[in-house]
């Protein structure tokens, strides 16, 4: 019959031949909030298999550009294309089918409920099992729960092999740290083309922030492009190929790290106005 | 499987009708529970109109066999269909609201569902509809309290196998997805007008299928019967007994119908008791007398590690 589960591969190691084409591109992306202008202006492209990073200061709009791309915002105007695709008319829940994974700023776990279950939700838009089939027992449906469960599982073993030994927990009861990374395993799980990390590095200390560090690398060998929001600069020189900055809603600079880094507009945007305490 | 066993010879040893009456009223009351269930526990819909879900189906059930001498069996499907599709005309605007706000639509609509019925006079209005003929099954009517809690019985076993694996199913953990976190839910996949009108359709359906079993233990329905009070009644039902549990579901029954109708002469104190006991259970046991939760997926992990050699 035709209900045989989807394939469960890693869709975007299959396109790893095209690295360095585009995978996203943003174009004049806009989004006031009353008479509050949040992005002026974004476009950028994320070429297939990089690290991209984008920073900026506190209110500079970069959590409303994932945003937008995600689909929790509608941009006042601007396009959104993923694989080529037009995908800025699509409501959030049909994106994630399109490739697109992500984690929040400030963490969005299902807090009751178990780490794995938490992972499994990654899988939802993967897997297609309705009511009937599943009441039914259907022997595809019965298989495809087993993929689901077996997928989470290595997921979270591929994140950090501790969530394996703490699957059953209720996700609340674990400390930051791994709250956030069970936050990366279920964007995994949904295998995206594109995941979009927001802000991965806040709340955690210094040896947290090399883990996450190697993490977002082995993300990206493993053939998915990774695009984060990040506030601290150290994790951006670190492991980015490129920065795009935003400030005030526009991009001032963008570039390979160690040039974004000597731009002197970014210089002025983190360190030479009024609030030296954005700096860390 | 033991308590199914039980639940099923009991009346051969105790013949007294007054029990059997009792018992199938429980039963009702658990298939009722079973569907809020879905809404309240899963979904986190707490449906104040419910009760009108249950009406519907008992109307149907009351104009088949009063109007049309129509058989209970033709009946049984548009009471179910019936409830389901109101369920969808309720819930797209209900569902786009959230918290608070769903309970005072929900409430308003049972509301406008007794009154309407109230005021109806093809369906007799205040006074309702009665005479309604039994069951049949083959070329025998199921007319004693005994025959329709067998009926029933069998019904509730095979809506717990339903629900055990609706709320083992992908679809089952969507509902809790949007309970937890509706931005999360949607950023993974999860339609969700869609989910939350699957669980109202679900859930009414369930208590339009309790409808029509009420009608024929009744032979009479009337708009009374079906009051904000008696939505209420279900709430407590499965926030009682633990929600998402089903094992739970029948456990609230037990303590909301069962024990009042047995201890008849304090029945005038229950909300007063049982308003007193969510107070304590809310303070003490958040999670319900027998707290329930998915396991299926529990299992596959189990294995998957027990293969890999590592401990569960």
């Amino acid at each position: 019959m035709a209900g045989q589960p989807r394939t469960v591969g890693l869709r975007a190691l299959s396109g790893e031949s095209g690295a360095g084409e585009e995978l996203l591109v943003l174009r004049g992306l806009r989004k006031t909030f009353g008479g509050l202008v949040a992005v002026a202006d974004f476009s950028v492209g994320i070429l297939r298999g990089e690290i991209l990073s984008t920073i900026g200061p506190n209110g500079a709009g970069k959590t409303t550009v994932f945003n937008m791309v995600s689909g929790l915002l509608h941009p006042d105007r601007g396009e959104i294309r993923l694989n080529g695709e037009p995908i800025g008319h699509l409501p959030p829940f049909e994106r994630t089918g399109k490739g697109l994974g992500r984690t929040f700023q400030n963490l969005r776990l299902f807090p009751t409920l178990t780490v794995l279950e938490n992972v499994m939700a990654g899988r939802h838009a993967r897997s297609r099992a309705g009511i009937v089939p599943s009441v039914l027992g259907l022997r595809w449906a019965r298989e495809e729960e087993r993929a689901t469960v077996v997928r989470s599982l290595e997921w979270l073993e591929f994140v950090n092999p501790v969530l394996v030994e703490r699957w059953n927990e209720q996700v609340r009861n674990l400390p930051y740290g791994l709250q956030r990374q069970v936050e990366v395993a279920r964007a995994l799980a949904a295998e995206p083309v594109l995941l979009m990390l927001d802000e991965p590095a806040a709340g955690l200390n210094e040896a947290e922030t090399q883990e996450l560090m190697g993490l977002v690398r082995r993300i990206r060998d493993s053939g998915v492009t990774v695009w984060l929001i990040e506030h601290d600069m150290s994790v951006v020189m670190g492991i980015s190929d490129r920065v795009v900055v935003l400030d005030h809603g526009e991009v001032i600079a963008q570039g390979p790290p160690v040039e974004v880094q000597r731009d002197p507009r970014v210089i002025e945007a983190y360190l030479g106005r009024d609030d030296p305490e954005e700096h860390r | 499987m033991v308590a199914l066993a039980l639940a099923a010879v009991w009346p051969f040893w105790i013949q007294n009708v007054y029990y059997h009456t009792v018992a199938l009223l429980a039963l009702i009351y658990v298939l009722l529970g079973l569907g809020m269930n879905v809404l309240m526990g899963h979904a986190g819909l707490v449906h104040a109109g419910y009760a009108a879900f249950w009406g519907v189906g008992a109307y149907v059930v009351a104009i088949f066999s009063t109007k049309f001498g129509l058989s209970f069996w033709m009946a049984l499907p548009v009471s179910v269909v019936g409830a389901a599709v109101l369920a969808v005309l309720v819930g797209i605007p209900a569902i786009r609201v959230s918290g608070l706000y769903f309970v005072l639509v929900t409430l308003g609509f049972g509301a406008i569902f007794e009154l309407a019925m109230t005021n109806w006079d093809y369906v007799g209005g205040p006074n309702g509809l009665y005479g309604i003929d039994p069951p049949q099954l083959g070329s025998v009517p199921l007319q004693t309290p005994r025959q329709l809690y067998w009926l029933v019985l069998a019904v509730t076993a095979l809506s717990v196998l339903v629900m055990h694996r609706v709320a083992n199913s992908r679809v089952g953990r969507a509902w809790n997805y949007l309970r937890e976190d509706e931005v999360a839910a949607q950023a993974f996949g999860v339609n969700p007008v869609w989910s939350k009108l699957q669980a109202a359709v679900l859930g009414a359906a369930w208590a339009g299928l309790a409808g029509a079993f009420f009608a024929v233990r009744q032979t009479a329905v009337a708009p009374s019967s079906f009051t904000f009070l008696e939505s209420f009644v279900v709430i407590l039902i499965v926030s009682l007994g633990g929600l998402r549990s089903l094992p739970g579901t029948v456990v609230g029954t037990v303590a909301m119908i069962v024990l009042p109708e047995l201890l008849r002469p304090l029945a005038q104190y229950r909300f007063l008791v049982f308003g007193a006991a969510i107070v304590l259970m809310m303070l003490f046991r958040p999670e319900g007398l027998w707290p329930g939760r998915a396991r299926r997926h529990e299992e596959i992990a189990r294995e998957w590690l027990g293969s890999r050699g590592r401990s569960a």
